[in-house]
Formats: structure tokens, C-alpha cells, sequence
């Protein structure tokens, strides 16, 4: 009798003739995250496992396979043989020591000489007769032993399912891009969207002398704790001091804001084209600072002409932001107090409703505006996270 | 690479490196031990401790070894206050670690004052009769400040303490002093003195704590009894006996070094340009600088001059990312300018010739910024 980890999928399930090609990502994903942990997974339909694994290592895989989308729940199970006897000596360690309880039987084989009622009443009165701290409730128990007897003449017993990140298969949605900042917001966007299936790559604008290699460091810091839930992180770093400064110089300071972000969106869209990423993820958030009023969205989203731009934090409070923030570990380097390159030049006063008319004629007075926004998508340094 | 930023930290001299390898390799005892090689590295760090406390001006039973003057510091906080009922001065100019410390005990419901600042960046007579009472219990006041490198009269502010509470413990961080200014702890008539090895050649991880013969100083850090009982855990022999050699060899050094002259290199470039402020014009030791630079931030200055081969600070190592200079701002100087401040330190390793290059870098990357932030 060992220990195994009984996983569960999510939406998955719900998935018809291509059901297959979200499974084999989850796999290939699960397969991944336990990369150097001594272990074996078996993947049958609807049911996966985690076994021959050093008892060492449980909480590093549970740990580890929380952070993988696409699975709802794990428990730690023991596995037994389809006997009685087996069953009933796993049952005695799964089972609680005092309090109510229920024994719920998934009898998959049909073929066995027992039935899942005739099963769980069984194990309940064996349990009953051995401690008799115990009580037996139906209806309200304190806890239920689950006993999964599965066709292949194992069975595994367990008690409590422990949630997992949910969502979709990192991979089975395609790729995009997220616009990472460095601070709460964007890596809250990013982790929603990995959560729905798009493998990332990060985008990070970085105006050094403005902002600082700490500045940077975040970012990557950031991409890093990132790797855990969406694997392996590609981050570019855009040079954007050149375009910063031309703005800066030549646009009316109201519009700085707006004609930056609307530098960073195309910048964003040519590295999506060159780097195949079908969307653009950025953190706004409705009405939560002057850029991100619903003018100013639409003045810089339409700068984008090929591919959608999401933004799932749009109806979100801050404070729900933060809350997630906190739950995926990004929250405590978000808040560091480095500058980025939204800081840079700020205005006192910048515009609220700004229009594209404006922001078109604005942008025409810049020389070499296409000149810069090419020079910075061609000087794009990449980091790959986490490193290796 | 001119390297002007020897406050946050100096390149360990030789004699320290060569010290920590060999206390770490060959001579490796732990000097409690009682077998002969233990004892001969116990008596190679009593040795070091006299040397040490010789150039303190003090006796070697008056030092204790720290892992860092900001252990010194809170050391002297946490166990150098007898009167636990008076209220506690410190000055408006110290170093994080005092600050820190002084807000640790106002949080647990102490008295704690702050000696203002005057406009040069000292702390005056009359400033400290302010705060000070006779119920006052320990006054810190730092020596030369870790942002200006102005010189507190310690001597002269440690008997205005005493004249009006006789029983008042007096401590000073000496963190910018040691080695730079003439320090003879008896003369400076405190109580508690901190120092820090890497400010001066020495190792990171090694500091100091002079407490007054006589002064009845209980461990912070209890275990083995190492120092007399006073600060336990085996000593960092190699990181002690390289702070002594690094400590003798910088004040030597020292002797023959004018900082003043380096310093007035870039005094005589930003003068009479009235964006552009020196901060602090009392009594200064020489080795540090604060400019201002109206409406700049510095920190855009410091990663301008790093780009042209020129490293500075920002004010203390501790506060680089702290928004407002509360030293600076205590000091009086506005917003404008004490967000746009950096700290240019020096050491006996700068030479006039650096100091002109930086002083040409920052000033055109001030001139370059300001131009490209005004349009």
C-alpha cells in the first residue's frame, strides 16, 4: 500500500472530439512541472495519477501541481488492491480519528463480487469496529473516506481534495502577449490569462537612465514567480528612453501619457507579429488612473489593427487585484518602490478624454516617430525565465 | 571607472582579504579552543583587538566586536538605556539603523525627541537644549553625517547632555568618522560608539561597539560568553584582524589624503549655478558631498553618470528608494531639491584627476537631464 496523487481535471471534461488535444497539453504540462522530481504519472481516461514517488517529495509535487491550469483538484490517496482487506487497511490510516464520517464507494469494475453499497458498508463497520471514537452520518458528516476502485483491479482511498488552479491547459489556447510593468496589476493580467490556455511571452518597456536596472530586475523577478503557473517565461525588454524623450519633447504635455501608451501598443503589436502572439494582454482597469478612463482606452487601443487586446482586469476593484496578487506571490515585489517608465515625465495635469484626432496630430509633430518605434522593436534584449 | 560612492561601501584592501583567507584556511581554530594553534589565533586577535582599540584612543576592554555598525547601533538601543522611564534624543540626521531604532522604542511607547538640524546640516548647542531634559536617559547623535558629511562636536554636544542630565547615556555613531576625523572616543566624552570595518578597507560583516570602561553593558546576543560575555558567537577572526590591518592602513593613508581638495573640485563646478545646491555647510570631514538638483530626480542622475563610467550614490545605501530625503528635508531644504540629491564620497584611492572627470559627467548629465525634462 503507497501513497499516490490522485489529480482531477477541470473544464476539460466538458471538452468533445477535441478533448484529446487539451488532455495531451495537461500531460505534457504535468510532465514538465515535475520534471526532476523521481516519480511516475499514469494517465488514464479521466483519471490521472502521481505515483513511485519518495514520501519526501509529496508536498514539493502537491505544491507544484497546484500551480498547474487545468487541473480543479488532488488528493493524496492510498492505493490498495480491489480486495476488502486491502481496502479496509488503507481505509484505517485515511479514515479521522474521532467525529462522524461516511464511506463513499466509485466502483468503475464492474465484475467485482461486491457492490459500492455493500463496499461502503463494509468498510464503514470494519472502521466502526476498530475505533470507536467514530460515528457514522450519512446525511452530515464530519468526513467522508472515498474509496475509488478502478478497473484495473487497484483501488485508491482517500479523504480530502485539495482545489488546484483551475482554468485551461497552459498551450491550448495559443499564445499572446503581456505587457508587463512591473507593478500590482500587470502580472495579476498575465496569470488570468495563462489560467484560460495562452502560453505568454512578456513584453516590458524600460527607459534607463529613467528607470532603473532594479526597475528591470522587478520585471524579471516578477516573470519569474509568473514561470511557476504559465512555465516557461520569454521576456522582452524594449529600449523605450528614445521614444519617451521625443514625446516628451515634442508632444503637448497632456498627451504624454496617452501618445506613450499608444507607442507601447504598436511597439506591442509588431512584436506580436514577429514573435507569433495572436493577442495583447495589458492590465488596465476601468477608470483607475487618467490612462485608463474609456477615451483613453479607445484612443489607444486603436492603434491596433490586427490582432485583439485583452484586458481581464477591466471590471475588477483594486482591491480584488491585490487580493490575487497577494494569492500568486506577485504582490511583494509589485510594491517595491522602483520607478517605471509610466513615472517618467509625468505631466501635473494629464488628459482624461483625450481623442484620436489629437493624439494623430500630436504624433505627426515628432520626427522620425517611425524611425524610433522600429529602432526599439529591432533592440529588443530577450530574457528567458526561469533561468536555466 | 571612477568610483565615488566609498560612504555606501570601500574596496576591502589587500592586507583584509589576505587576513580572512588565512584565518579561514590555515589558521582556522576557533580561539576559545584550548589546544596551541587555538590559542595563538586568540592571541593574534587579542592583539588586533589592542591595535583597535589604540586607534579608538580607547582600551582593548572597551571594544566589542559586531557583525556590522548597524548591529552596534541597535545594541547600544536595545541594552545601553538604563533609565527605561526618561525620554530618548536622537538627532533629525541619523543614519537608518538609529532612526530605526529610535522609532522601534517610540512604538513601544518611549519619549523619543529629535535634535533638529540647523540650515548647515549640524546639530547646534542650542538645538539640543531644546529636546534635551533632565529626564533624558541616552541622547545618539551621529558624528559626521552618512548623507552630508557634516561633523557633529560630539565633545561639545556630550557635555551640554551631561550639564543638563548628568545621568544620561550618550551614544554616537561613528560610522563616517572612523579613520576620516581625529576620533579619540575618551576626549568625545560618550558613552557608546559605533564603527563598521567596510567603510574603511575593511570586510563586509565586521563591526564595532566602544562601550566606556565602566559602563555596565548586557549581551544583545547571548550564548557561548564570547567578549567578555558581551556579544556571543565565535569571532569572526579573519573579518576582525582584517578590519584592524584595513582600519591602520586607511589612516595612514588618510593622513597624507586632503578629501577637502577633491570635495572642492566640485564645490568650485556647481557654484554660482542656481539650480544646483550644496548641501550642509557646517564643518564638513571632506569625504562626502550632497548636491542637489532642483527639480531633477537623482536618481536619473546616477544611472546618467553609471552610463559615463562615474558611480555615485543617493543619499544612504539604506534609504536609496525612499521618495523624500528626511535628513535633507530636516535640513530645510525643499522638495524641489531634496529629491534631486546625490552623495559623492571619496576615499584615499580618488585622485584629483577623477574628481574632475566626474565632476564635468554629473554636471553635464544634470545640464543634459534638465534639458530634456524642460523641453
Amino acid at each position: 500500500m503507497d501513497n499516490v496523487v490522485i489529480l482531477r481535471y477541470s473544464e476539460i471534461h466538458l471538452k468533445g472530439k477535441n478533448r484529446a488535444f487539451f488532455e495531451n497539453i495537461l500531460k505534457k504540462n504535468i510532465i514538465a512541472k515535475l520534471n526532476g522530481i523521481d516519480c511516475r504519472a499514469e494517465f488514464s481516461y479521466g483519471r490521472y495519477v502521481i505515483c513511485d514517488y519518495k514520501q519526501a517529495d509529496e508536498n514539493r509535487i502537491v505544491t507544484k501541481l497546484r500551480q498547474v491550469f487545468g487541473l480543479f483538484s488532488l488528493s493524496i490517496a492510498k492505493r490498495a488492491t480491489a480486495e476488502p482487506a486491502s481496502i479496509f487497511e488503507a481505509a484505517k490510516d485515511v479514515a479521522p480519528k474521532s467525529g462522524t464520517f461516511r464511506v463513499t464507494v466509485n466502483r468503475a469494475d464492474k465484475t467485482l463480487p461486491y457492490t459500492s453499497v455493500s463496499l461502503s458498508a463494509e468498510i464503514g463497520g470494519r472502521l466502526l469496529e476498530y475505533n470507536n471514537k467514530l460515528e457514522v452520518d450519512l446525511h452530515n458528516p464530519d468526513s467522508v473516506v472515498y474509496i475509488d476502485v478502478r478497473d484495473n483491479r487497484t483501488s485508491y482511498v482517500y479523504s480530502e481534495s485539495v482545489p488546484c488552479a483551475g482554468g485551461m491547459p497552459v498551450g491550448s489556447a495559443g499564445r499572446g502577449l503581456t505587457l508587463l510593468s512591473g507593478g500590482i496589476d500587470s502580472p495579476v493580467s498575465t496569470y488570468m490569462m495563462a489560467k484560460r490556455g495562452l502560453k505568454l511571452t512578456a513584453l516590458h518597456f524600460w527607459s534607463y537612465p529613467y528607470t532603473s536596472m532594479e526597475a528591470r530586475g522587478k520585471v524579471l523577478e516578477l516573470a519569474k514567480i509568473l514561470s511557476d503557473y504559465t512555465g516557461e517565461i520569454k521576456v522582452l525588454v524594449v529600449p523605450f528612453t528614445k521614444v519617451q524623450e521625443a514625446i516628451h519633447k515634442y508632444a503637448e504635455s497632456n498627451y504624454m501619457i496617452t501618445l506613450v501608451r499608444r507607442a507601447m501598443m504598436r511597439i506591442a503589436e509588431r512584436v506580436a507579429e514577429r514573435y507569433r502572439c495572436g493577442c495583447i494582454i495589458n492590465g488596465e482597469d476601468l477608470g483607475q488612473v487618467a490612462s485608463q478612463t474609456l477615451e483613453s482606452i479607445n484612443v489607444t487601443n486603436s492603434v491596433v489593427k490586427s490582432i485583439p487586446v485583452f484586458r481581464p482586469l477591466i471590471g475588477f476593484d483594486k482591491i480584488d487585484i491585490i487580493e490575487t496578487a497577494q494569492k500568486i506571490g506577485t504582490f511583494d515585489v509589485s510594491v517595491k518602490p522602483y520607478e517605471d517608465c509610466c513615472t517618467v515625465f509625468l505631466p501635473d495635469s494629464p488628459v482624461t478624454k483625450p481623442t484620436i484626432r489629437r493624439a494623430e496630430k500630436n504624433e505627426s509633430a515628432i520626427p522620425d516617430y517611425e524611425e524610433l518605434i522600429s529602432e526599439a522593436v529591432d533592440n529588443i534584449e530577450v530574457f528567458v525565465l526561469p533561468e536555466r | 571607472m571612477i568610483y565615488l560612492d566609498n560612504a555606501a561601501t570601500t574596496a576591502a584592501c589587500d592586507s583584509a582579504i589576505s587576513a580572512l583567507g588565512k584565518y579561514a584556511g590555515e589558521a582556522f581554530f576557533n580561539p576559545s579552543a584550548g589546544y596551541a594553534p587555538a590559542l595563538e589565533v586568540r592571541s593574534a586577535l587579542d592583539k588586533a583587538a589592542e591595535e583597535f582599540a589604540d586607534l579608538l584612543g580607547a582600551e582593548k576592554s572597551e571594544i566589542i566586536f559586531t557583525s556590522c555598525a548597524t548591529e552596534s547601533n541597535n545594541y547600544a538601543f536595545e541594552c545601553g538605556i538604563k533609565n527605561k522611564k526618561g525620554n530618548v534624543v536622537v538627532s533629525a540626521g541619523e543614519h537608518a539603523s538609529v532612526y530605526e531604532s529610535a522609532m522601534r522604542l517610540k512604538s513601544r511607547g518611549v519619549d523619543v525627541r529629535f535634535a533638529p538640524l540647523s540650515e548647515k546640516g549640524n546639530v547646534t548647542e542650542e538645538g539640543l537644549k531644546t529636546v534635551v531634559d533632565k529626564n533624558t536617559a541616552f541622547v545618539s547623535l551621529i558624528h559626521v553625517s552618512n548623507e552630508t558629511g557634516v561633523i557633529n562636536d560630539i565633545s561639545s554636544l556630550s557635555r551640554v547632555v551631561r550639564s543638563i542630565a548628568p545621568g544620561a547615556v550618550v551614544h554616537s555613531d561613528g560610522v563616517q568618522a572612523f579613520c576620516k576625523t581625529d576620533v579619540r572616543v575618551h576626549e568625545l566624552g560618550v558613552d557608546l560608539y559605533s564603527v563598521s570595518a567596510h567603510k574603511v578597507g575593511g570586510l563586509k560583516g565586521v563591526g564595532a561597539l566602544y562601550a566606556r570602561r565602566g559602563f555596565n553593558m548586557k549581551p544583545f546576543i547571548v550564548g557561548g560568553g564570547q567578549q567578555n560575555g558581551r556579544r556571543s558567537g565565535t569571532e569572526n577572526v579573519g573579518g576582525i584582524i582584517g578590519f584592524v590591518l584595513a582600519a591602520k592602513e586607511y589612516k595612514n593613508r588618510a593622513e597624507t589624503f586632503d578629501p577637502h581638495k577633491l570635495r572642492n573640485i566640485f564645490i568650485e563646478k556647481f557654484s554660482d549655478i542656481p539650480w544646483i545646491k550644496i548641501n550642509g555647510t557646517a564643518e564638513n570631514s571632506g569625504y562626502i558631498l550632497s548636491v542637489s538638483f532642483e527639480n531633477l530626480r537623482g536618481e536619473i542622475i546616477a544611472h546618467m553618470a553609471e552610463e559615463r563610467g562615474v558611480l555615485i550614490g543617493l543619499g544612504s545605501a539604506c534609504s536609496t528608494h525612499v521618495k523624500a530625503n528626511r535628513v535633507l528635508e530636516s535640513m530645510g531644504i525643499s522638495g524641489a531639491f531634496s529629491g534631486g540629491s546625490v552623495r559623492i564620497s571619496f576615499s584615499p584611492s580618488n585622485t584629483a584627476d577623477e574628481a574632475s572627470v566626474a565632476a564635468d559627467v554629473i554636471f553635464s548629465a544634470a545640464k543634459q537631464l534638465k534639458e530634456k525634462i524642460n523641453g
